[in-house]
This record gives structure tokens, C-alpha cells and sequence, in this order.
């Protein structure tokens, strides 16, 4: 049996898929982010079940690359599981209906069931399961509350019939539901709300970017400095420097091989940056120097993730973007690209067109400077003082 | 109360609410628009919209979304 889990982008799919099979997937807090697809498998009884994450769609009218793969699946699937935004209903409902309409069986998920509490909004979910007549199972997946019913109750997805609607009667009928299902009250905007109104206008955006950007850049060097300087170096010298003078010794001080490993070493000192041996020079600066600014690095961009605040500077950087043929969702594996490159161009396939990833690839490749690769220019430059630093960077821009 | 004028999302001002009353685009640009629930009856809000050209961010529901320029040209508004 083929389960297949669909819903709108960004509702939370990847995360029920890696409930549902155990299989862990990349889940991100943007949009798009599912691309191709994942396959699992889960038990589902005595039986084993395929369980395929779909990329997220709005829609089976195919208006993306994205959602012609949806369609595809859609219809190699037996059952569809429709993963829901439940602070979202109205606009998901549309995928829901369409799915309705194509006949096959399908059972709903009611994702981000904990953030409906405390936005307001009341849903009668009895009401929604008989106007829909399929299973409507409240879930929240990042605590994998519900999946359990979710899985027992998928024997129970069902097909009624739905007949085809023209567009324009599909949202007449999403809009009964919604008016008979779903009640909002008012609520005042909170702290949190502001901000988040505030960091998409042109001014207080521009700040709140600039504030954010520097911020982190500092965060990411005092940690890493800090990794360095409190756990790092302490390690190499005290565990490491006895290693290393005791085999220094051993290999009588000088020699061929004594010069691969080691290095020059002067006195009872190692000086690690300096003395070019595999086993000093070698082992410090990707140990020692990269690897703290590299844990530091992708720590901070996981935290600028979940906050969901990469999707604001691509609206901030949507002008800028546009200049270099791209649109200010591009900014998101140029973040990536600080870290590696690798999977920045890998995530290039979030951009929706051929020429778009090619410009994207190719900036990514010869103008970001990778985690590693700063803390290069960091350690190199930067004890020289930090308008160097600015000018290796102000050259790759 | 509506005081019926009618113009493009391009130039609500920020904060202003009104009634998608049409969409001036092919059928792709409709489609598209309306499976982000932006379609002709809606009710939005305009958040934001940033300098030179760039792209419009509007409140529709519990949602925001981010239209670019060109998009936030083609939809016509009646402002509350």
C-alpha cells in the first residue's frame, strides 16, 4: 500500500513523515524545503506500508514545478494522508476539497493543533469530520501528539463523493465550512506580532536586519572564539603538547620524518599555527580553528531558522536580489553557503527555475566564502586588525 | 463604511484594509493568487510594502503573504 502525505508548503509534512516511519528527514521552518520527495515505510499493522512525503502543494491545478511532482504522485498514491495547517484552515481546505474530488481516500491531519489555543481560534472538529465525511485527526507533530491516532485511524480514510467544482465554487463551499466550523476571537496583537510587522517594512526592517545580521555575526565568533580559547586550546596543550614533545624526542629532534609530523618546533613550546607538521599544524587548524566557528555558525542559523526569520530577509532582500536576476528567496542558500557550500547548492533547488539555481549556483561557488573558509581569513587576517578582514570581504562582494 | 475607491494593492497605503474586487491577470496569475486564498471577495490587509519595487506583504487571515511588485499591481482593491 502506497500512503502518500500531502498538504500545503510548510504545514509541517516532513515532520509527521519522520513520525510516521522513523526515517529522518530535513524539516525547516520555510517553505519549499521538500523538494523531491522521501520515501519510508511504516507498519500499519500486520502490513508494511510505503509512506511518500510529497513537496508541498496549494493546489492541484499545477502552477509550480513542485506541484506538477505533486500531482504525479497523486496518482500512484492509495491513500492520501492531508497534512493541515490548522491556524490556516481556509486556504488548505482548497487541497483538501481537490483531493476529495479526485476520489481517493483520504484522512486529514489537523497539524499545529497547539498554536490554534492560543491564536484564538475555536474549531468544531466533529462538525468539520461530518461536513467533510473523512477522518479529521488533531495532531502536533514536532511533540508527536496525535500521530498515534493518526496511524490507527488510517484504515479509516474514506472517499465520499465529492463532485468536481469550478474553482469559483470550491471557495463558496470552503467558505460555508469555515463559517460553520471554525470561530475566531478578537485577540490584541502581541510583542511578538509587531516585531514581526515591523521586520518586513522598508526602515525598521532594514534595522532589525542589520541588528539581527550583526548580532549574529558577533554570536557566532563568540562562541567560536570561546570554544577556541576555553575548551580547544586548553585541550591541545595540555594533552597534546607531552604527545608531541615526547615524540619529538623520540624521533631525535629533526629529520625528514620528524619534519612531516611535527615541524619546526622551538624549546619546550609547540607553536601550533606555525610549525607545519601533520600532527601539529595538520591537527590544529581544522580541529582547533575551523571546527568551533563551523559549530558556532550552523548553531546560530539553526536558531535564525526556527524562529521562521530567514523568510523575512528574503522579502527584505527581494530588490537587491532582483538586480542579480534572482528572487530574495535566493538569499537563503546564500546564507547556507556561509556554512558550506555544498548543501547551499544543494538548496538551490528551492528556487523555482533552471536560470535562477545556474546564477544562484555560480554566486554561491565564487563569491561566498564558506565556515571553514572564514575562519581562514579570521585566523590569517584578523589578528591584524578588523579593516583587513573588511577588505577580503568588501572584494568578494 | 466602503467609500467604494478602487485601487491596486501597489498603492494601499500600509496598515489600510479592503475587498479584493478584481484580478487583473491571465489565468495562471489567477490561479496561482487564488491558491494562496488571495481572490476576488477577500478581505486583506496591507502590511508592508518595501522601497523601490520590492515586494508587498499582506495579512490575509491568520497568514501573511509576500507578493512581489508585478503581482501587487495586478490586483485591484476597494478600501474600506
Amino acid at each position: 500500500m502506497k500512503i502518500l502525505l500531502m498538504g500545503n508548503p510548510n504545514v509541517g509534512k516532513s515532520v509527521v513523515f519522520s513520525r510516521l516511519t522513523g526515517v529522518h528527514v530535513i524539516a525547516s521552518n520555510y517553505p519549499g524545503t521538500t523538494v523531491g520527495y522521501t520515501q519510508g515505510s511504516m507498519k500499519l499493522g500486520e502490513e508494511t506500508a510505503e509512506v511518500v512525503d510529497v513537496p508541498g502543494t496549494y493546489t492541484l491545478e499545477p502552477t509550480s514545478e513542485a506541484e506538477e511532482i505533486a500531482l504525479k504522485m497523486l496518482n500512484a498514491g492509495d491513500i492520501v494522508i492531508n497534512v493541515v495547517d490548522a491556524t490556516n484552515l481556509e486556504r488548505n481546505l482548497n487541497l483538501t476539497l481537490q483531493l476529495l474530488e479526485k476520489g481517493i481516500p483520504v484522512i486529514v491531519a489537523l497539524n499545529m493543533w497547539d498554536d490554534v489555543g492560543h491564536r484564538g481560534i475555536h474549531i468544531d472538529l466533529s462538525r468539520l469530520e461530518e461536513l467533510l465525511g473523512v477522518p479529521i485527526i488533531p495532531t502536533v507533530a514536532v511533540t508527536g501528539q496525535g500521530i498515534k491516532t493518526l496511524v490507527e485511524n488510517i484504515p479509516r480514510a474514506s472517499s465520499p463523493k465529492f463532485p468536481p467544482r469550478s474553482r469559483d465554487e470550491r471557495w463558496v463551499t470552503i467558505g460555508n465550512i469555515i463559517e460553520q466550523v471554525q470561530r475566531v476571537t478578537h485577540r490584541h496583537h502581541t510583542w511578538l506580532e509587531r516585531l514581526e510587522d515591523a521586520s518586513i517594512k522598508p526602515l525598521s526592517g532594514g534595522f532589525i536586519a542589520l541588528v539581527v545580521l550583526v548580532g549574529t555575526f558577533f554570536l557566532v565568533r563568540l562562541i567560536g572564539e570561546s570554544l577556541i580559547g576555553y575548551v580547544f586550546d586548553p585541550l591541545f596543550d595540555t594533552l597534546w603538547t607531552p604527545v608531541i614533545l615526547q615524540l619529538s624526542s623520540l624521533l631525535g629532534g629533526s629529520g625528514l620524518i620528524h619534519a612531516t609530523l611535527i615541524g619546526n618546533i622551538a624549546g619546550g613550546e609547540v607553536a601550533y599555527v606555525e610549525s607545519f607538521g601533520l600532527l601539529t599544524t595538520g591537527l590544529y587548524v581544522p580541529l582547533a580553528m575551523v571546527l568551533p566557528y563551523i559549530f558556532s555558525f550552523y548553531l546560530m542559523l539553526g536558531l535564525l531558522e526556527d524562529i521562521g526569520y530567514l523568510p523575512r530577509l528574503a522579502i527584505l532582500m527581494d530588490t537587491i536580489m532582483h538586480r542579480l536576476g534572482l528572487h530574495g528567496y535566493a538569499i537563503i542558500p546564500t546564507l547556507l553557503g556561509l556554512g558550506c557550500n555544498v548543501p547551499a547548492v544543494l538548496a538551490t533547488r528551492i528556487l523555482e527555475s533552471k536560470r535562477e539555481r545556474f546564477i544562484a549556483a555560480t554566486l554561491i561557488s565564487i563569491a561566498i566564502p564558506c565556515a571553514a573558509l572564514q575562519a581562514m581569513i579570521f585566523g590569517l587576517v584578523g589578528e591584524r586588525g578588523i579593516q583587513y578582514v573588511a577588505i577580503v570581504y568588501g572584494t568578494l562582494l | 463604511m466602503p467609500n467604494g475607491k478602487i485601487v491596486t494593492l501597489r498603492q494601499m497605503q500600509s496598515g489600510q484594509s479592503g475587498k479584493v474586487v478584481q484580478i487583473q491577470g491571465g489565468f495562471g496569475l489567477v490561479n496561482r493568487l487564488s491558491a494562496l486564498g488571495i481572490r476576488p471577495g477577500k478581505r486583506i490587509t496591507k502590511v508592508s510594502s518595501m522601497l523601490m519595487r520590492g515586494p508587498v506583504t499582506i495579512q490575509l487571515g491568520n497568514t501573511q503573504v509576500a507578493l512581489g511588485f508585478g503581482m501587487a499591481n495586478k490586483i485591484i482593491v476597494e478600501l474600506d
